[in-house]
């Protein structure tokens, strides 16, 4: 047998995430008072928090003991027997030892825990023996072969070989659940993961177990679809290939997927995910552990939207208006010519009143910087923009971990599951422990809510101005006060950039909050005024996003020279002089500032779609192209003092 | 389409009362959505019973799925379930449930064309010392012949079904936990 086997095997990263918030959670116990229990496990006294269970304990005390459906963040059921280990305690005054599930027992002083008996093993064997007894091992065509926490425990603590000669269940190998999750219950081994998370975790309980014994399975409600907007969790947390991922099914063996640390910017949550990529190509997307965001769940958004890096829609060639007023395919350097030509030429006509630029929400900090540099810098240009809502700029009172020890949560005019994912999640936590989350429409329905001091108010950022005076009176009345929870990715990157004009911009300054006027607003009238004859547009499509999208509308039907920078057409692209294709989240590195205040720096995954380059580097170019190169060889070199990224744990 | 009545819904809720919690008045709220829905358990009862008890759809259908005397198909007006345990099979189950299959021109676990008789193999039910056993609606056949099988079937060919869940005397009263 090789080392690799039994105890010293290595970890899969899930495992070791399992392992490290055993470990982390149990510190923070012994931190908060909890009263210590002390017990032996394998020769090695331990203390562990009264509650801690037994495999808690031995993970703790630096022990294997394999398990499936244990999991750190569900309660217990004890649906696998994995876990059995020897368990020696006292009972009606004499000391006996037998084999436990050490995943629903918890540790208690004086317990002497044994993981490597010989009559533990055998128990071991037995489990794995009858777990296989009708898992179809089908490896070679399951996605989760090389990645699966079956075949690790197998090889590791299974037996060589199995006396079944019997026939196995048989079922419709992949049953599509959703338009994300596919099922093949041949493989599922019942460990109810999926379901405690849909029940725990996401709190819709769109997943039961139906039948019994041999027979049961896991499903959506008789007949239904698995309609949850956090279904694809469960693909990463089942322990066989029973769940696997639409998307990336048969996209590539798991050891052919590098990971690659990032975060999600589909939302303004910051979700700390590993980009899976095989030869250059993103094909996956899972969750990693940040206890203030994620804790270790995506939305699936995050988790399938991402794929949108591959689209064939993506925009890899610059276009240029043509003479006939037609969108033409040009090159980079004529496109950026074409745009430093008309720079310096409005600039030297009309002055820098008539430069505009409206900064990126979704891009990063950095390419904020480099646009300021640009108009701000060097044509001393003012009218710098970015907000296109109507909302307070502020960051929320409440955080997202807050949420889930609120006892009173009320959210207006929004999904939260599907707006803000993760601060959803915190509320499925605290209303388990009891607290009462309403949500309403609009403020329309405001009247009928009992606010108190204590009720954590969440806001979207796109309502009118007029609805948070409302929102505003009732909060204060209350003394509650309320979150404004921006939607996207980065949303206040633009003012930490200094696109206000403010000296050292800072974190702080937003938690106070901003002063409320839309200099968006005075950017688009001045372009449909005729005043302003240059905007450039970061990443962003006002068009589709003003509330005003009448003035919006005229604002780029005007004369003006427009530049947009977009990674797919929409309707700002389409009124555009140039369009710069540009590299998408995963393709470029960066600092983005979360809902909440967290900032965090990321670098690129894989590298540019053909075509299309970095914001940041196209920036940078035009700086150079105008007179202004900046000693920059990576987006961090212009991340202002002060800002200190929290980054991702 | 919805079935449960205010009636119904006013026994469910008498039920509800006698438990600390909703959710485990869910056996015996089963069993009245079971006599409202004609002896069986579509998804809409299901369905209709989460709603009333607040309960995840999902959790009732795992229960309603785990335990057989609920009914996840149409059954037939009168259920013959005949015992096929130990004691039973020794004393000749087999030849009886045989027998009636025959009789009947359907397997167990059919149901007849008219949808009068089912045969269905059970387990245990706990007459084991009268074996071979057997039970339609809530009545025992106990030493249960060829002969019992045929004078059952010609009595209850034309009389109307009588309940198939459990008699209500059998079902707990308040204070008897
Ligand atoms: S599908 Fe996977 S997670 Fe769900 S019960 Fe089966 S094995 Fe467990
Ligand atoms: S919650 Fe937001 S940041 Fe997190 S995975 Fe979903 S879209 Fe991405
Ligand atoms: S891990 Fe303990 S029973 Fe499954
Ligand atoms: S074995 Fe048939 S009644 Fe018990």
């Amino acid at each position: 047998m090789s080392t690799q086997n039994g105890p010293d095997r290595p970890k899969t990263p899930a495992e070791s995430a399992d392992v490290n918030k055993v470990v982390t959670d149990t510190k923070a116990a012994q931190d908060a008072g909890v009263p210590m229990v002390s017990l032996v496990v394998d020769g090695k006294s331990v203390s562990v928090p009264k509650g801690t269970l037994v495999i808690e304990a031995a993970f703790s005390a630096g022990s294997d003991i394999p398990y499936f459906c244990y999991h750190p963040r569900l309660t217990s059921v004890g649906a696998c027997r994995m876990c059995l280990a020897s368990v020696e305690l006292e009972m009606f005054g004499q000391r006996r030892a037998s084999i436990m599930a050490t995943c629903t027992v918890p540790a208690a002083d004086g317990m002497v825990i044994k993981t490597t008996t010989p009559d533990v093993k055998k128990a071991q064997n037995g489990v794995l023996e009858l777990i296989l007894a009708n898992h179809p091992l089908d490896c070679p065509v399951c996605d989760r072969g090389g990645e699966c926490p079956l075949q690790n425990m197998t090889i590791s603590y299974g037996p060589p070989n199995t006396r079944f000669i019997e026939d196995k269940r048989r079922y419709v190998k992949a049953l599509p659940i959703s338009d994300h999750v596919v099922l093949d219950r041949e493989r599922c081994i019942t460990c109810m993961r999926c379901t405690r998370f849909a029940s725990e975790v996401a709190g819709d309980s769109k997943l039961g177990l139906i039948n019994r014994g041999a027979q049961s399975e896991v499903g959506p409600f008789l007949g239904g679809t698995f309609d949850s907007n956090f279904s694809g969790n469960t693909i990463e947390i089942c322990p066989v290939g029973a769940l696997t991922s639409r998307q990336f099914r048969f996209k590539g063996r798991p050891w052919e997927v590098k990971s690659s640390d990032s975060i999600c910017t589909k939302c303004s949550n910051g979700c700390n995910i590993a980009v899976g990529h095989r030869m250059g190509e993103v094909v996956r997307i899972n969750g990693r552990v940040n206890e203030d965001i994620n804790e270790e769940w995506t939305c699936d958004k995050g988790k399938f939207g991402n794929a949108d890096v591959n689209s064939p829609e993506r925009l890899t060639v610059p276009l240029i208006r043509d003479a006939h007023g037609a969108l033409v395919e040009t090159d980079w350097d004529t496109a950026l010519s074409a745009v430093v030509t008309n720079l310096q030429y409005v600039a030297e006509n009309y002055g820098s009143a008539s430069l505009a630029a409206i900064g990126t929400t979704t891009g990063t900090v950095e390419d904020n910087v480099l646009l300021n540099k640009l108009y701000r810098g060097v044509y001393s240009a003012t009218n710098l923009a970015y907000q296109l809502n109507e909302a307070p700029r502020r960051l929320p009172k409440a955080s997202i971990v807050s949420v889930e020890k609120a006892q009173h949560i009320v959210s207006i005019g929004m999904d939260l599951a599907y707006d803000q994912p993760m601060y959803y999640l915190r509320s499925v936590k605290a209303q388990r422990n009891g607290a009462v989350v309403v949500s309403i429409d609009s403020v329309i329905g405001l009247g009928d809510v009992a606010l108190t001091p204590e009720s954590v108010v969440l806001v979207p950022d796109t309502l009118a101005a007029a609805d948070y005076q409302v929102i505003d009176s009732a909060c204060s009345a209350a003394g509650c006060g309320y979150s404004v929870l921006a939607s996207d990715a980065n949303a206040y990157g633009p003012y930490l950039a200094g696109l206000d004009g403010t000296e050292a911009p800072s974190v702080s300054d937003l938690s106070v909050g901003l002063d409320a006027s839309s200099k968006a607003t005075d950017v688009l009238s001045g372009l449909s005024a005729g005043s302003i004859k240059h905007v450039f547009v970061m990443g962003s499509d006002p068009v589709t996003h003003m509330r005003d999208s009448r003035l919006a509308n005229a604002a780029f039907s005007s004369d003006a020279f427009v530049v947009v920078t977009s990674q797919f057409m929409n309707a700002t692209t389409a009124k555009a002089s140039v369009v710069l294709p540009i590299a998408s989240f995963s393709e470029t590195a960066g600092s983005y500032l979360n809902v909440d205040g967290q900032l965090q720096t990321v670098d690129a995954v894989v590298p540019p779609k053909a075509g299309t380059r970095p914001q940041w580097q196209v920036m940078l170019e035009l700086n150079a192209r105008v007179g202004n190169p900046l000693p920059v060889f990576t987006p961090s070199d212009v991340l202002p003092a002060g800002l200190v990224p929290g980054g991702s744990e | 389409m919805a079935k449960f009545t205010d009636d119904t819904k006013r026994r469910l809720d008498a039920l509800i009362a006698r438990y600390p919690t909703a959710k485990a008045a869910l056996l015996p709220a089963l069993w009245v959505a079971q006599e409202v829905y004609g002896g069986w358990l579509p998804p809409e009862a299901m369905q209709e019973v989460a709603d009333h008890l607040g309960v995840p759809a999902s959790d009732v259908a795992g229960v309603a799925t785990f335990y057989t005397m609920y009914n996840k198909r149409p059954v037939a007006h009168h259920r013959i379930e005949i015992c096929q345990n130990v004691a039973c099979m020794v004393n000749g189950a087999d030849e009886l449930i045989g027998y009636c299959e025959r009789k009947l021109g359907i397997h167990a676990g059919e149901m007849t064309a008219d949808g009068t008789f089912s045969v269905e193999r059970v387990e245990c039910l706990g007459a084991c010392c009268h074996a071979p056993a057997l039970m339609v609606g809530s009545t025992y056949y106990e030493n249960a012949t060829e002969q019992t099988v045929d004078k059952l079937i010609e009595e209850l060919a034309n009389m109307p079904s009588e309940s198939v869940n459990p008699p209500q005397s059998q079902m707990p009263e308040q204070g008897e936990f």
